[in-house]
């Protein structure tokens, strides 16, 4: 497989412009005779107004080096990214890649406000802006974050950032069974905390939840204190900032591909019950928004549980494994066709 | 042509649900920008989404353009009929048909008044964040249609980060579901780039929207300056300090006094500006968060804070807030209100050349906006039985907003392009991005009937859509 390596956006706008079929932001091995774009030269901070909280960025810069950029000013992009040293953030876009934090932080497509991007017919084209809040012309940033790379190659973007806690703690619980959390995570729906994130996690057949806060250290004592009067002492333990990003870390990992991976979406009151019959080696379930990522023999099997209580799942697989793929809508279709009429970028994507 | 066509439309929704004279047409002239007007050929009240689809597929049929319109509290001209043809007013949709607390979720009707979401959650200690000025009256069909903001979308997001799913009658009539109740949905984000299009993709029908916990405590202050140029120095040493309030936004001298005279809220009327300033989290940490900022403020050179002593006091701070624009009515007949956007950074700058613009035009202009965003609101007052007002009223906005791009920001923040600001979108954007975006447009909406002449210009790249605005100028 060929590689392409663009010193400048507008080597990169002229190479798309030929039309040869692209593999960019890629997670999945594409097939022969397609060239693989390499971002790593795009990786330039362009501007970084902290007074102003935002931060724009060439699509070729690591996650870990903007958050270090941004640490300078105690600020920070809210979002969990494995390997951030090595992710490039146009990559951690197309693949909407997110975490534990998501609860309380939300995903990159409440922080992404501008972006620039060559489509497949080689125009380069921007959508959104510099500022917090403009809704000037249609949102395209909405549609290239986690559009796998398949409507646009993505050369800069603008987000929105915030600043960095003073203090992270947390506490975890220990169950029999995903179902006995249950009554946990619904009395987490009144809670008078106000959680970042609210993990559940299954692994060699023990079950945890583990609830994530963030704030300044009193707010974080507070609430770890709050969730001990609330739920009974039981198998209760408090974490520290330390456990926290350990635990951080781990649900991150979970996130990554991998050759049995899934990563399913259904309503949080259904979660506990999906996770108790997919019955898998591995689940992390981020309990408060319904996301599920983890290992599971028979992808196809947990496809139609998910879709069956109402939800949705996909394979979150490597190279050549089989990519369970939803049917395209017919909407979805003419989005595609209208940013890349010939299927130059990533064909080998089935979303 | 039309008679037969409102013969169908009666058919689809019965003769109770067709306006047609021209008495009634009038009130569908225009929306809350009453700059430009022009009334619809035909007003029809659908009742479920079959009958939304049946009229779309009648309007096809005729090829007569259609749009889509909530309570008609558009600022920038979103729901006026540039073209004429058939307007589908959703007010009669208007139910909450499924709330979950568990799941955090409620899916409602786009006519639905946005504050009656927010009123029906009551008790359940959750609400729905996005809060424009007018959510006494806008509908949340229409905060879809333009992704609106709100005071409080400076800490909780504008209406996309609080769409998870919806359901959308198609320019030709075909019925799609789009997201849901669940988050993710694999595929683009369709819910994503629907939110804000301003109904050129299609009808909303049902809409399924994220509910968001109410904070446990709040502290809500008002900060007195003496001069703007000090309050604007404020706003931007808090945000530069890393705090992000639940809300701050900022009134000048010109609208306090219509406020006071209006309210009674004791507001200083020799102040040249006020800070509205709320902080909302754990009760174990709003107070310190709250000292922070009164810091600021008396560093900065505040004549006084003053705090919201009870929930009653905060309240009537809101909903003087909210109803400024009610209350321009005591200081002239008619009032244009920008919504340009800033880096905040430079809402000094901006501020100053509001001022100057508006003395350079003559033309008073008073300033209500949600400073933490940067997103302004300067309302230009005039009188629009006089021409050379309105001529002078164009000017100053032009340049107003002119000056927002070349600070580096947008012409409009929450209330849309619509027809009001269409033809920045050249100086906003290049021919590349407007292209695609058209692309996208015929892409969903092929025929061009659907909601036409707004957003994108109208005689820029070979293919844009070609509309012929019919109507008047107000005064003209």
């Amino acid at each position: 497989m060929d590689t392409f390596v663009p010193d400048s956006v507008d080597d990169l706008v002229s190479f798309v412009a030929t039309g040869v079929p692209l593999s960019v932001h890629s997670r999945v091995s594409p097939s022969a005779g397609v060239t693989s774009v390499d971002l790593s030269k795009l990786s330039s901070i362009v501007a970084y107004p902290a007074a102003d909280m935002t931060i724009t960025v060439q699509s070729g810069v690591t996650v870990a080096a903007i958050q270090t950029t941004l640490a300078e000013h105690n600020q920070h992009l809210p979002i969990d990214v494995a390997e951030a040293d090595k992710t490039f953030i146009g990559d951690a876009v197309a693949w909407n890649l997110n975490g534990s934090r998501r609860f309380g932080c939300g995903t990159f497509r409440d922080y992404v406000i501008g972006v620039s991007a060559i489509d497949g017919q080689g125009r380069l084209f921007k959508s959104g802006g510099q500022v917090v809040k403009n809704v000037a012309g249609y949102d395209l940033c909405k549609l290239l974050t986690g559009s796998h790379g398949t409507l646009g190659v993505m050369t800069q973007l603008t987000f929105k950032v915030l600043p960095r806690p003073v203090a992270t703690g947390g506490v975890r619980l220990l169950f029999e069974s995903p179902a006995d959390a249950e009554p946990v995570l619904e009395k987490l729906t009144v809670s008078g905390t106000r959680p970042t994130a609210i993990d559940l996690l299954t692994a060699e057949g023990r079950t945890s939840l583990v609830i994530v806060f963030n704030g300044t250290e009193a707010e974080v004592v507070w609430q770890q204190e709050e969730l001990r009067k609330e739920l009974g002492s039981g198998h209760f333990s408090t974490m520290t900032s330390q456990d926290v990003a350990d635990h951080l870390r781990f649900t991150s990992a979970v996130h990554q591909p991998g050759a049995r991976r899934f990563i399913a979406g259904l309503r949080p009151s259904v979660e506990t019950r999906f996770v108790q019959q997919a019955n898998c080696p591995i689940v992390v379930a981020h309990a408060g928004n319904g996301i599920v990522v983890g290992d599971s023999g028979s992808l196809r099997a947990v496809q139609s549980m998910a879709e069956g209580l109402g939800g949705w799942c996909r394979a979150n697989a490597i190279d050549s494994q089989p990519f369970v793929a939803g049917t395209m809508s017919d909407t979805m279709r003419k989005v595609k066709q209208a940013f890349d009429p010939s299927g130059i970028l990533n064909a080998h994507i089935e979303l | 042509m039309f008679s037969e066509l409102i013969k169908e439309l009666a058919a689809i929704v019965g003769v109770n649900g067709v306006l047609s004279s021209a008495d009634e047409l009038l009130v569908y002239e225009c929306d809350g920008y009453v700059v430009h007007k022009n009334p619809p050929q035909v007003v029809v009240f659908p009742t479920t989404t079959q009958q939304v689809a049946d009229i779309v597929k009648a309007c096809n049929r005729h090829r007569v353009s259609f749009l889509a319109r909530g309570a008609g509290t558009s600022l920038a001209g979103g729901s006026i009929p540039v073209t004429g043809g058939v307007m589908i007013t959703l007010t009669r949709m208007n139910k909450i048909l499924a709330v979950s607390v568990r799941d955090r979720y409620a899916i409602v009707q786009p006519g639905l008044v946005n504050v009656h979401l927010t009123k029906h959650l009551q008790g359940t200690g959750y609400h729905y964040a996005p809060d424009p000025s007018s959510q006494g009256a806008c509908t949340i069909g229409g905060n879809v249609a333009t992704n609106s903001g709100g005071p409080h979308t400076l800490k909780y997001g504008v209406t996309v980060n609080h769409v998870l799913g919806m359901e959308i009658v198609t320019p030709d009539g075909g019925v799609v579901e789009l997201g849901g109740t669940a988050e993710s949905f694999p595929g683009y984000d369709l819910p994503g780039v629907f939110v804000g299009s301003e109904g050129t993709f299609g009808i909303c029908t049902r809409v399924t929207v994220r509910l968001t916990r109410d904070p446990a405590a709040w502290r809500t202050m008002l900060a007195v300056f003496e001069t703007v140029h000090d309050a604007t120095s404020t706003i931007t040493q808090i945000i530069a300090a890393g705090i992000v309030p639940a809300a701050l936004e900022m009134l000048d001298r010109g609208i306090i006094g219509a406020l006071e005279e209006a309210f009674q809220f004791g507001f200083p009327l020799d102040a040249e500006a006020v800070l509205l300033i709320e902080v909302d989290g754990l009760e174990v940490a709003v107070d310190e968060e709250a000292q922070q900022i009164v810091d600021i403020c008396n560093r900065i050179g505040a004549r006084e804070v003053r705090r919201a002593a009870t929930p009653e006091e905060r309240q009537k701070l809101w909903k003087c807030r909210k109803q400024a624009f009610g209350a321009i009515g005591r200081l002239a007949p008619s009032c244009c209100t920008q919504d340009g956007v800033v880096p905040r950074t430079k809402l000094p700058e901006i501020l100053d050349f509001i001022r100057e613009s508006g003395e350079r035009h003559d033309i008073q202009i008073v300033n209500v906006f949600h400073a933490g965003d940067g997103n302004i609101h300067p309302i230009l007052l005039f009188d629009e039985r006089d021409e050379d007002q309105i001529a002078r009223v164009l000017k100053s906005s032009d340049e107003i907003l002119s000056k927002c791009i070349e600070l580096g920001g947008s012409v409009t923040g929450e209330h849309g392009i619509g027809i009001e600001k269409i033809d920045f979108m050249k100086q906003l954007f290049s021919s590349n991005d407007l292209e695609v975006m058209n692309d996208l447009r015929i892409a969903l909406n092929p025929g061009g009937l659907c909601s036409p002449g707004k957003m994108l210009p109208t005689a820029g790249a070979c293919g844009m859509e070609h509309v012929q605005r019919t109507g008047k100028r107000a005064a003209m």
